[in-house]
């Protein structure tokens, strides 16, 4: 596990990179639709893609609540990049919980970004539907995970596999008899994290690209959804301190009536909003990820994370949308950006309608 | 409010003329960014770039009831091509309707009108977008003809028009009221030229493009209204853009509204529960709410418009309550329709959910175009204030 002051260079690392690095690239990013090669070099030297994966594997070891603060500077700047690194970091430290010595071998190229990792689970997306089947040496899986994020580009895709005897973890690799990849496609949001479908026919897994018992499946799914829903609240996170710094700056500039448009109650009244919002997130966040690091279940609560963070990340951009005014809608600035990968995100990774069902079935038992 | 019969009987046709001929097409124009040459010419075909101006000018001699029909219409099916087409008749040939001289109504109207000729309308600058008064091109007269220097931004159908109302200072130091004059100019004056074009969040298929007055020479009898009377000419006629807007903003709801019943009604077929859903069902049941609402105002605004420019077109005096009613009543249908499809559209991007997010599915585009209605001809927040100020009686102007 990093030291505290491991933890605190990586954290400032990523900061720097952000702003110096990223964010100059995050509007081509998201035109061209694509993460460039450099910047996976450049994410691999900064440790993005080892973030949890322990040291011995090459990774940086880092406790929950760090790889949440570092998705989040990250997606302050491009959520793309933020929401293809949270996958891959979730895919490695489920390998590194719970894969075998054999699977774990994987890990020492994912760690250093020369493989990409994905997760294809069905509770991501609700047309998704895999079905698998247990013969003499393995299994055979068939079906199409729908909008996994990085399914486009990923060597490892650690899929949820369904039979009548319940779900199970299979780690499917690129170059595999009928795991086909689709392209990447186009969306309203997160345009860069390689989103595609990702088809299985008659795949067949030999029983040691299972991964962890019978008995672990159920508590891996929920580790991933809770890791999703965390990391897709640190995205939003991300996006809402990127549109607030975006609207303080313009409000501050834009004169209009004679004074800078900041002078208006009402322009103020949206940026204390923004901030507000991004306050009790933070401290929700900070909160929520302390309790996971020590080892407990945060399932309902990231549930919930996911649904008001995300909520908040759209309302925020938004209303910096509405202070750049005309220009707000002009791709020259990043706020409309900010509008569209916020929206991506309140739909990937688990709807939000449906998520609040399990704060509501939590509440009233 | 009751259509007449032939209104219906417009609006059908209408309907059937933008689904058959341009629907298929709005995906594609929107992806590449590119302005839908060929489709404004089937629509000029229609006879459709002149609903609102008389025959005499080469009109199809509707007024604005039918304009209105005709925006909604075109909200149905793409924003972009309702942008089009509203600024160049709402906006462009309106006015030059409305505030025209004989000369002027004849010698622009009629090619504006049979869709040869594209208009555009050139107010807001880098200095005066909310604050639209604050305008700094100069209009300096010089013998019979008026220099212009400066330069406008966000201007819709800008590199494409080939005539424009553009607004320009001809005395600072008056302000609004005296100190800006409309001029109607053509693309090929010497020193207009068309700078920067936008790439947009939204309405891709139209343009944005950025105007430059180089010691532009503009002939004194281009002047639209009086001299130094420019910017009345501007709020009326934006008092019509808005209402126009509104009924565009309608339709792209309406017709969300209906993409989002039979998406659910189609995945109930398909054996899902999404329509059991209460969370969908009140959903779907506000988004009704919210366009039965907007389809009242929509129509009580248009008539009231109609009656209001049928005025000012005769050059009748409008009473001054009339015509401040018309102008809050326009500011107050434009923040509240575009408000209203956004949230329509928001809704229809849940209940789609993933598929929602998908380019070339439909409400991708639909959601990004949605933005500009609480943005353009005043932003929403600039019509609280024109609201608000109007009803504790605090308008200076």
């Amino acid at each position: 596990m990093a030291s505290s002051e491991e933890q605190e260079i990586i954290q400032s690392t990523v900061r720097e990179f952000s702003e110096n690095e990223l964010k100059p690239l995050a509007s081509k990013i998201d035109s061209d639709a694509l993460i460039p090669a450099e910047l996976f070099q450049k994410l691999t030297s900064i440790g993005m893609f080892g973030i949890l994966c322990s040291q011995q594997y090459g990774g940086v070891g880092a406790p929950f609540e760090t790889m949440m603060e570092v998705i989040s500077e990250l997606g302050e700047a491009s959520a793309s990049v933020a929401l293809t690194c949270l996958n891959h970091n979730l895919a490695c430290s489920i390998l590194d919980e719970f894969g075998s010595k054999k699977q774990k071998s994987l890990l020492s190229e994912l760690a250093l970004g020369k493989k990409i990792g994905a997760v294809a689970s069905e509770s991501f997306s609700s047309d998704s539907k895999t079905s698998f089947m247990l013969d003499n040496d393995g299994y055979t899986i068939n079906g199409i995970k729908q909008y996994v994020v990085n399914g486009s580009f990923a060597d490892v895709c650690i899929t949820e596999c369904n039979s009548n005897n319940g779900a199970e973890l299979v780690i499917a690799e690129k170059g595999m008899e009928g795991f086909v990849q689709g392209k990447s496609i186009g969306l309203l949001g997160v345009r860069a994290s390689g989103i595609a479908h990702v088809h299985f026919q008659n795949v067949k897994a030999q029983k040691d690209r299972v991964l962890g018992t019978k008995e672990d499946a159920l508590t891996i799914l929920q580790l991933l959804q809770e890791g999703i829903w965390l990391g897709i609240s640190s995205i939003a996170l991300g996006i809402a301190k990127a549109s607030l710094d975006a609207a303080v700056k313009y409000a501050n500039q834009r004169v209009q009536f004679g004074k800078p448009i900041a002078k208006f109650e009402a322009i103020q009244e949206m940026i204390s909003n923004i901030t507000n919002g991004i306050q009790s997130i933070s401290s929700l966040l900070d909160r929520i990820s302390k309790v996971k690091d020590q080892d407990r279940n945060v399932w309902d609560e990231a549930a919930a994370a996911k649904v008001v963070a995300t909520t908040m990340a759209t309302k925020s951009a938004k209303l910096a949308l509405k202070i750049h005014g005309g220009y707000g809608f002009i791709r020259d600035y990043p706020v409309e950006r900010f509008v569209r990968d916020a929206k991506a995100i309140e739909i990937l990774g688990g709807r939000n309608s449906e998520l609040k069902m399990i704060t509501a079935k939590k509440v009233l038992g | 409010m009751n259509f007449t019969g032939e209104q219906n009987l417009l609006r059908k046709s209408i309907r059937e003329f933008l689904e058959e001929e341009i629907l298929s097409t709005v995906e594609y124009y929107d992806k590449a960014e590119q302005f839908p040459s060929a489709n404004i010419e089937k629509i000029a075909r229609q006879g459709l770039m002149g609903i609102n101006i008389p025959r005499e000018y080469g009109g199809a001699g509707y007024r604005e009831i039918e304009y209105g029909i005709l925006i909604e219409e075109f909200g149905r099916v793409c924003s972009a091509h309702g942008t089009i087409v509203g600024a160049h008749l709402g906006l462009a040939c309106t006015p030059i309707w409305l505030f025209g001289t004989e000369g002027q109504r004849s010698k622009y109207l009629p090619s504006l009108s049979r869709g040869e000729k594209l208009g555009a309308f050139a107010l807001t600058e880098p200095a005066a977008g909310s604050d639209a008064a604050n305008i700094r091109t100069t209009a300096e007269k010089k013998g019979d003809e008026f220099i212009l220097n400066g330069g406008k931004i966000f201007c819709t159908n800008g590199n494409r028009a080939d005539v424009i109302v553009v607004f320009a200072a001809n005395d600072r130091t008056l302000g609004p009221a005296g100190g800006i004059t409309a001029f109607i100019v053509e693309n090929g004056f010497a020193g207009f030229s068309v700078g920067k074009v936008e790439r947009k969040m939204g309405i891709r298929a139209s343009t944005t493009a950025e105007l430059i007055f180089e010691n532009c020479r503009v002939p004194k009898e281009n002047i639209l209204g009086q001299l130094g009377a420019g910017f009345i000419v501007a709020l009326t006629t934006l008092d019509g853009g808005r209402i126009g807007l509104a009924a565009g903003a309608l339709g792209a709801a309406e017709k969300t509204l209906e993409t989002m019943v039979s998406f659910v009604k189609k995945q109930k077929a398909l054996g899902s529960s999404l329509a059991d859903k209460q969370s969908v069902q009140w959903m779907i049941a506000d988004s009704a709410m919210d366009v039965h609402a907007a389809r009242l105002v929509v129509d009580n605004s248009l008539l009231e418009l109609d009656e209001y420019f049928k005025m000012v077109a005769k050059g009748e005096r409008v009473p001054k309550t009339f015509r401040e009613n018309v102008s809050r009543n326009s500011a107050i249908v434009k923040a509240y329709v575009s408000e209203i499809a956004s949230r329509v559209i928001d809704r229809a991007m849940d209940i789609h959910g993933e598929l929602g997010l998908v380019e070339g599915y439909g409400i991708e585009r639909v959601y990004r175009d949605s933005f500009i209605a609480e943005i353009y001809e005043g932003t929403n927040e600039i019509q609280r204030m024109v609201i608000a100020r109007d009803i504790l009686g605090m308008n200076d102007f």
